[in-house]
């Protein structure tokens, strides 16, 4: 903190003395990121996804963007929108930074949004799927790399009943994600001929026993269980399917956190043969796919999951969007920020893991397929992805009047 | 009906690990005046531990036998180096022991934290079910033989610490304790070393149904807090310090948190506090305890 | 309420000395140490935004807003000696009922405020009426069953969001004296008015034949109750405020950080809240706002080092509760006793 930065706050308030910072960045040519992720808490392992695929996407920049020198910052938003708004606030204020991303969780997404705009500073969400986020609360400050859940579940709704799959059980935590997975999967599920016959919502975070949701399930007589849970839940719920003996008259499919990778050693063996959808999986062959797994694996030693690619987008979104900017404003850093987001936005990420990547008009990102996956052994008897279909990508929900 | 009777039996099964939790809190809290908060913190160490036995020896037996071990051990010293020579100090016990073990969860799952997640980089664990338990039984419909083998455990446990507190010395020795702390010192007994295993055995116990928890649930930093809240509201449904009450309290708790998830799902965040609440606002010595004597 | 009774029950007053005049000495001599610690305090609290950035005057609002919170706990823990693990729910309470009246049904913020301030003062002395019959570990279980009831409501309650709960929610309109409360300066002060006024209630308060009647009823209630005290009404309004006061700086802390969600009333928040009670000094009245500036702060700089600061904070927990049961208060008491040793007459308690 030096005097004349001290004198010009004391003055002028928040307001000039971004401005001044700006300028004075400027001149030592270095850019300050934010990367404010949920690093402790249940999102903890996709927080570090997320990391690491900054740190190679920055490597393969040689750590700048249009001359500018990128110094990244990073904070824990602890899976707690008050921590996050908190964190937003030191990064924005007592770091100055240019753009802040990598949020995973939905809660804190969305609570950030809100910081950003107030603040007038880019907030670009690495996961936080809520609808919301690009919709009622979508903002010219606000971008999303990742996807919204329901142009993913209604894309896999859909699918399923073109599969012949005609009565459905959902079961997920009842909570705001679990309610948006569902009528996302039911919105495609039924438009498409099929029918949702149970809604299984149990208390997020306190439900000890699946047992009761799954013998409801029973009684249906289904054809499916699709089901959205993460974490330990994911783990729990797997594992007490399998062990009531349902994996052949009722199998239990969903999106990838289900099966996430991570939980793999954890649900011991049971997860074997189980389909998901997912928008990026290692099992990939295309040519953009094939280079980041090897750049990825490189680096790392392992190969690259799913969360990997979401942070991958979020970095090279983020890093060349704020290329373009500078390149833009003849080599400088744009005093109006929202410029960072609408050259984010115009981004065309053809080279993307996932698949070709744009953003449509709420500055939420748009893939152009998913893929229908199968957990399987790998020629090494270790469990792996075989992609069994390619399908295309849904819609966002309307909500977004962006001022 | 099959419906029902599952229903019954996935509430026994919850039921069981709610018990092997809540015996030795509310013997520990009976005979000492602990509320030990730190219970959470000793299921945890059950649970993690059996996992790194797990993973060294490939074995559930070896992991169920030996994990409970470190939280018995730890529990000994916690109660006779830690917590008692606090009380003889002239802390109050009551509410002096609830805030220490309640800051010793916390440091505890911070611990954990720092040891499984950000030093070995492990977020979800689980430790695999022994063969033949691992599967499931045609009774009707398939059932897991894991929840039968559940149900046994919390049996056999209660029959075992009822028949040592009803038909042995060191159980009439604990009775006594319960009843009338100043007559078991008269008597000459060492009563810190029976306080010391008491809260120790309690612990293990704590740690056993971690280890088997991990096995059906999943091992993860928040099982500790998760489990502690049903615990503790059967050890007010029992009254404190009730072996009997211990045990119909967590039928209780096991059934309406399983029955209402089945055909009441609005209710099922509720009903557990409801009846919490409703149980100390109209008679807070529980069913089966006497007026607590201490304030 | 009797005088006599009132006095008797001071915290200095030992023997049967003479009646009056020592009494009033040592009181006056309280108050005028209160007064000058009040008033140096104030003095920090004026000056020290003007010489951090605007992230620590952000964490300087935090501290007050939570040393309000904790001022409320302390008023029933050190105070009247129950320990509430619900009073999360009161902050909620208030949170939520500012977001939503002003919010959703647009109303101003100050109105929202004041039906926030009243609205939590309401639900607190009515689970009070309930609660404060039992004491000891069955109120702390009896409040934590309120408090997790609650939270399932706001995870429930679809209009304010569930799970997700609420943005963008308005702070305070300063408009009429020129100022905009969007700044975090102007805000700060707005929060250390609310603050200032609060505290100067609640002195008053403890102060008063009421307080001596709370800490008469920590110290021994049977006593108080063999004097001819129905001490319910006491213990039940006593939660009601400190209910109160939860709920103000619920309101607060929604305009703080423009949002909202069930988060703000788990289990453990109100554990969090116990935490710097204890670690700031809960037998003393500025005690527990030092274990707010303590716990933000050191969460602070912990976070920078490491995720797992819980286990640092459990630790030193531990350790107060073990050895330094005065906490920061305590020991700041003890420094300045050894400055004024003989002068003021002895410690204010314990």
């Amino acid at each position: 903190m030096n005097a004349v930065r001290k004198i010009t706050s004391l003055l002028a308030g928040a307001g000039l003395l971004a401005a001044a910072s700006t300028s004075a960045l400027a001149q030592d040519k270095t850019v300050k990121v934010g990367l404010l992720s949920d690093f402790s808490g249940v999102f903890a392992q996709l927080a570090k996804d997320v990391e690491d695929s900054w740190m190679l996407a920055l490597e393969e920049r040689g750590g700048m963007v249009a001359g500018y020198k990128v110094e990244i910052i990073k904070e824990d938003s602890e899976n707690s929108p008050q921590v996050g708004v908190q964190k937003a606030n030191k990064l924005i204020k007592s770091d100055n930074v240019a753009i802040f991303g990598g949020v995973i969780s939905s809660g804190v997404g969305i609570a950030l949004a809100g910081v950003a705009d107030k603040e007038k500073t880019p907030f670009v969400a690495g996961f936080a799927i809520a609808d919301p986020l690009t919709g009622k609360f979508c903002s010219p400050y606000v971008a999303r790399t990742s996807f919204s859940a329901n142009a993913l579940q209604s894309a896999a709704g859909a699918y399923w009943a073109k599969q012949g799959v005609k009565t459905a059980v959902f079961m997920g935590p009842d909570y705001a994600a679990g309610q948006a997975m569902l009528a996302g999967f039911k919105n495609g599920f039924e438009a498409a001929g099929g029918k949702v016959v149970l809604e299984e919502l149990t208390p997020f975070k306190t439900t000890k026993d699946w047992g009761p949701s799954l013998l409801k399930a029973q009684q249906t007589g289904a054809d499916m269980i699709y089901t959205f849970y993460a974490g330990s839940e994911a783990v729990q719920v797997v594992k007490q399917h399998a062990a009531f003996g349902m994996q052949e008259k009722m199998p239990l499919r969903g999106a990838m956190w289900i099966y996430d990778e991570a939980l793999w050693d954890a649900m011991g063996g049971v997860q074997m043969n189980a389909i998901h959808v997912t928008n990026y999986t290692n099992a990939l062959d295309t040519e953009a796919s094939e280079k980041f797994e090897k750049a990825f694996s490189d680096k790392y030693g392992r190969l690259p999951v799913a969360s990997n690619a979401m942070g991958y987008t979020n970095a090279v979104a983020i890093f060349d969007g704020l290329a373009k900017a500078i390149e833009e404003n003849g080599g400088n850093l744009p005093e109006d920020k929202a410029k960072i987001i609408s050259a984010l936005a115009s981004l065309k990420l053809d080279n993307d893991p996932r698949g070709p990547v744009h953003f449509n008009k709420d500055n939420n990102a748009m893939q152009d397929n998913l893929y229908m996956v199968q957990i399987v052994e790998g020629p090494d008897g270790k469990p792996t992805h075989k992609v069994i279909d390619t399908f295309p990508y849904g819609e966002d929900l309307p909500g977004c009047n962006m001022k | 009906m099959t419906f029902f009777l599952f229903n019954l039996l996935n509430g026994l099964q919850l039921s069981m690990l709610i018990f092997l939790m809540a015996i030795g809190l509310t013997v520990i809290f009976g005979l000492m005046d602990i509320l030990n908060l730190a219970h959470g913190a000793f299921y945890m160490a059950g649970a993690y531990f059996g996992y790194v036995v797990f993973q060294g020896t490939g074995s559930f037996w070896i992991a169920l036998a030996v994990a409970p071990l470190l939280p018995l051990v730890l529990g000994f010293l916690l109660q006779y180096f830690v917590l008692q020579p606090l009380i003889d100090r002239g802390r109050s016990a009551h509410l002096d022991m609830a805030l220490l073990t309640f800051g010793l969860l916390f440091f505890t799952i911070g611990l954990i934290d720092l040891i499984f997640f950000e030093t070995l980089g492990l977020t979800f664990m689980s430790i695999d079910k022994p063969a033949g338990l691992g599967s499931y039984v045609d009774i009707g419909t398939f059932y897991p033989a894991y929840r039968l083998f559940i149900i046994a455990v919390g049996l056999i446990v209660a029959l075992i610490v009822w028949l040592i507190l009803e038909r042995t010395v060191v159980g009439a020795v604990v009775r006594a304790g319960v009843d009338d702390r100043e007559m078991v010192r008269a008597m000459g007994v060492n009563v810190y070393v029976v306080f010391a295993s008491v809260f120790a055995l309690g612990c293990g116990l704590a740690g056993l149904a971690g280890v088997i928890a991990g096995a059906e649930l999943s091992i993860n930093i928040s099982m500790g807090v998760q489990i502690l809240i049903p615990t503790l509201v059967v050890v007010v449904l029992g009254g404190l310090g009730s072996v009997k009450g211990c045990f119909f309290g967590s039928l209780i708790v096991g059934m309406t948190e399983t029955l209402s998830q089945a055909y009441v799902p609005a209710l099922a965040l509720f009903a557990t506090y409801l009846i919490l609440a409703a149980m100390l606002i109209f008679r807070p010595q529980g069913f089966f305890g006497r007026t607590p004597k201490s304030v | 309420m009797e005088n006599t009774k009132d006095e008797s029950w001071h915290p200095l007053v030992e023997g049967d000395e003479s009646r009056h005049d020592p009494l009033d000495e040592v009181a006056n001599a309280d108050h005028r140490k209160f007064l000058i610690t009040a008033l140096i305090g104030l003095v920090v609290l004026i000056a020290l935004p003007f010489m951090v950035g605007d992230y620590y005057v952000s964490l300087l609002s935090e501290i007050l807003i939570f040393g309000l919170l904790v001022s409320g706990v302390n008023l029933l823990l050190g105070y009247t000696g129950l320990v509430s693990l619900g009073h999360a729910s009161f902050m909620g309470l208030g949170a939520y009922a500012t977001a939503v009246i002003a919010a959703l049904l647009g109303y101003p913020v100050w109105i929202a405020m004041l039906a926030s301030i009243l609205i939590s003062l309401l639900i607190a002395y009515g689970v009070g009426l309930l609660s404060v019959r039992t004491k000891g570990v069955q109120f702390l279980l009896i409040t934590l069953a309120f408090g997790q009831m609650f939270h399932a409501i706001a995870e429930k309650t679809r209009v304010t969001g569930g799970d997700d709960g609420m943005t963008n929610i308005p702070r305070i309109d300063l408009g009429f004296i020129g100022l905009d409360a969007d700044h975090d300066r102007v805000f700060y002060f707005f929060v250390l008015f609310c603050f200032v006024v609060a505290m100067a209630i609640l002195r008053r308060i403890v102060e008063s034949p009421f307080g001596r009647v709370l800490v008469g009823i920590r110290e021994n209630e049977k006593r108080m109750l063999a004097m001819g005290y129905s001490t319910f009404p006491y213990k039940a309004l006593a939660f009601g405020i400190s209910g109160m006061l939860a709920g103000l700086a619920g309101s607060l802390w929604v305009q703080h950080s423009f949002f909202v969600n069930p988060h703000i009333m788990t289990w453990e928040m109100s554990g969090e809240a116990l935490l710097m009670v204890i670690i700031g000094g809960s037998q003393s009245f500025f005690g527990p706002l030092l274990g707010a500036a303590f716990y933000v702060l050191a969460k602070d700089l912990l976070s920078e080092i490491t995720e797992a600061y819980l286990m640092f904070f459990g630790l030193i927990f531990v350790l107060v509760v073990a050895f330094f049961h005065g906490g920061l208060a305590g020991f700041a008491g003890k420094v300045s006793e050894r400055f004024t040793r003989g002068k003021s007459g002895g410690e204010e308690r314990q």
